[in-house]
């Protein structure tokens, strides 16, 4: 695969998960920590279908639909019984849970896919069938394309319901909860949905990851994971439709950008976290509503 | 089973003092100062290096000493300055978590990743024991200085008025201003003690075990868990959770693997949190969820 296409293909895919994020975080105001969970169930269910099931890729996207949605439930009834700096915390601690199961989920003989060894533990999993099908994987272009086709798909639902009286009601929801309250909308209930609808595309941005990546571990569910998705989102715009996936693509070219300065080997990871953390930093002080914003305030619009 | 219970009372007080340091602030400004994690990484790494030239106990009250001012600066720069502008609790988490991410991988980028131990200081290689356990110099030295630490923190909370302020620093703000105490030096005070706790626990941990540059976290979870499933402002009751998650830890380890100890610690906590909102036990927090009719969920 060249090396722009694995860039556009993991543009993409952190744009989309960045982006159901955005709707926890930007839309709702409520800041989740808990995406890269949603990420890493999303990969490990493709990965286990397509590779100790022997699905076709097809079949393992649409099983792997199929466990996003009912782990998003999950997800819902935490946002449904927490607020504030609980659901920070409560969603921190989920995230660590998910990861320390996918690490722990394995007894090293069974057979993988099994209940004992259900994730094959830190050793991950490898040969995952790629899209659109273990025949055709061998084409890169074919793959960003099938990447591309289930984003573009997911984007325009996004976007309906963005644009839609459910995103205003959840903006509304953000500005006021109390006003919502009085109105009688189900202000715990319509969060919840949110988180639902984030989780979800979190997800699906795992299976497609899983596909482009072809071996996954636990590091798919990590706690840094999240950090990563909140600062691709805050970089564009937590309240924005575009600004997720301009701050993915922007995430992603950073260490390139340092390659240019020279910047290589062992130092590039530390340094491209320092980059990451000083980024979301200055945002957060300077810009909380994203780059794309128009300087809001915190606590208003965009903020987390 | 006497060193699995001297290993859950180790644990245990290493706990509480992180977790007294991380309740310093939280319980007094309702923030959640993460960036104290990689305050508690970069002690040991200060004491490794000044020891040298200012001996130990010179490079002991050094570290300490930068730490503390290090956690003030935080407050002041960050908190200080996100709270002028009324920013949510998300936002100040969410920068506290970038500081803690770029102090770690400086860090790791000045000293590098391994871990940094203080066991090799003089007079703690030895071991004392009875007829059925055995107790490492380092542990006993570790322990001690924890319960120290928790202990001092304890009284001068309870007899010289800071706790009572600090209590009402997070009751009502507004009202402590007008009445002649100054927010911002209070708040000071609370971030520059949790500086010098946790920099103190830091030292006392890194006696008997390691740390490493990017362990602030997973010390700070144990901690920040015993601080949320405390009520409020009950410091006796944060010791008593800090030991029971000491005692848990230690039992996760010996019976399945170290591996599990954060899972289940937070899964812990997560039930706990659920519990506590939908009704398990209730918990006075003056801030409180608000009135949320019925028919809102």
């Amino acid at each position: 695969m060249s090396y722009e296409l694995h860039l556009l293909n993991l543009a993409l895919v952190y744009g989309l998960s960045a982006l159901g994020l955005s709707l926890c975080v930007g839309h709702v105001g409520q800041l989740s920590m808990a995406q890269a969970a949603s990420f890493g169930v999303g990969a490990y269910a493709y990965a286990i279908f397509g590779v100790a099931y022997s699905l076709p890729s097809w079949a393992a996207l649409g099983a792997a639909a199929g466990v996003a949605v009912a782990f998003s439930f999950l997800q819902g009834f935490i946002a449904r019984s927490l607020a504030e700096d609980e659901f920070v915390f409560g969603t921190l601690a989920f995230n660590v849970m998910i990861a320390g199961l996918l690490f722990n989920g394995t007894d090293g003989t069974s057979r993988l896919g099994s209940l004992r060894n259900l994730t094959n533990g830190p050793y991950g999993i490898t040969d995952v069938p790629p899209l659109p099908s273990r025949a055709l994987g061998a084409e890169p272009w074919l793959l960003t394309l099938t990447i591309a086709f289930v984003v573009v798909i997911l984007l325009i639902t996004s976007y309906a319901a963005i644009a839609s009286p459910w995103g205003r009601l959840l903006r509304a929801i953000r500005d006021s909860p109390t006003l919502a309250l009085s109105l009688g909308k189900k202000v715990f209930s319509e969060r919840a949905r949110a988180a639902e609808v984030a989780s979800f595309l979190g997800s699906m941005a795992g299976v497609l990851y899983a596909s482009h990546a072809r071996y996954i571990d636990p590091s798919v569910a990590s706690t840094d994971l999240s950090v990563f998705f909140l600062t691709c989102l805050l970089l564009g715009g937590a309240a924005s439709f575009w600004g997720p996936l301009l701050g993915s693509a922007g995430v992603v070219l950073l260490p390139e950008v340092l390659r240019l300065f020279g910047v290589g080997g062992a130092t590039v990871a530390s340094l491209r976290v320092i980059g990451y953390a000083a980024v979301l930093f200055a945002l957060l002080h300077l810009r909380p509503g994203g780059l794309l914003s128009r300087g809001e305030q915190p606590g208003r619009r965009g903020a987390v | 089973m006497l060193t699995l219970l001297s290993s859950a009372l180790s644990q245990g007080f290493a706990i509480a003092a992180l977790g007294f340091a991380f309740a310093l602030v939280y319980w007094s400004t309702r923030i959640f100062f993460v960036a104290l994690g990689a305050l508690f990484a970069l002690a040991p790494f200060l004491v490794a290096a000044l020891q040298p030239d200012l001996g130990v106990a010179g490079a002991v009250v050094s570290a300490v000493v930068a730490v503390t001012g290090l956690s003030l600066l935080l407050g002041w720069a960050n908190h200080e300055r996100l709270l002028r502008k009324g920013s949510p609790t998300g936002v100040h988490f969410a920068c506290s978590l970038a500081l803690y991410f770029l102090t770690a991988e400086l860090i790791a980028l000045r000293w590098g990743s391994d871990v940094q131990s203080l066991a090799t200081l003089p007079g703690l290689s030895e071991i004392v024991g009875g007829r059925s356990f055995l107790l490492p110099t380092s542990q006993l030295v570790a322990m001690s200085l924890c319960i120290a630490l928790v202990t001092a923190v304890f009284l001068v909370l309870r007899f010289s008025g800071h706790g009572v302020k600090l209590r009402a620093l997070a009751d009502n703000p507004v009202e402590l201003s007008r009445s002649g105490y100054n927010p911002v030096l209070l708040r000071g005070m609370a971030f520059g003690v949790s500086g010098l706790v946790a920099g103190g626990a830091s030292i006392a941990i890194a006696v008997d075990l390691a740390v490493g540059a990017h362990s602030g976290m997973g010390a700070l979870i144990p901690a920040a868990t015993a601080t949320l499933l405390t009520p409020l402002g009950r410091w006796r009751s944060l010791l008593v959770w800090a030991l029971s998650l000491g005692l848990l830890r230690t039992v996760v380890t010996f019976t399945t693997s170290g591996a599990w100890q954060d899972p289940v610690t937070l899964g812990l906590l997560l039930l706990g949190l659920l519990g506590r909102r939908l009704g398990g036990w209730k918990v006075w927090r003056p801030w409180g969820p608000g009135l949320v009719p019925r028919g809102a969920r």
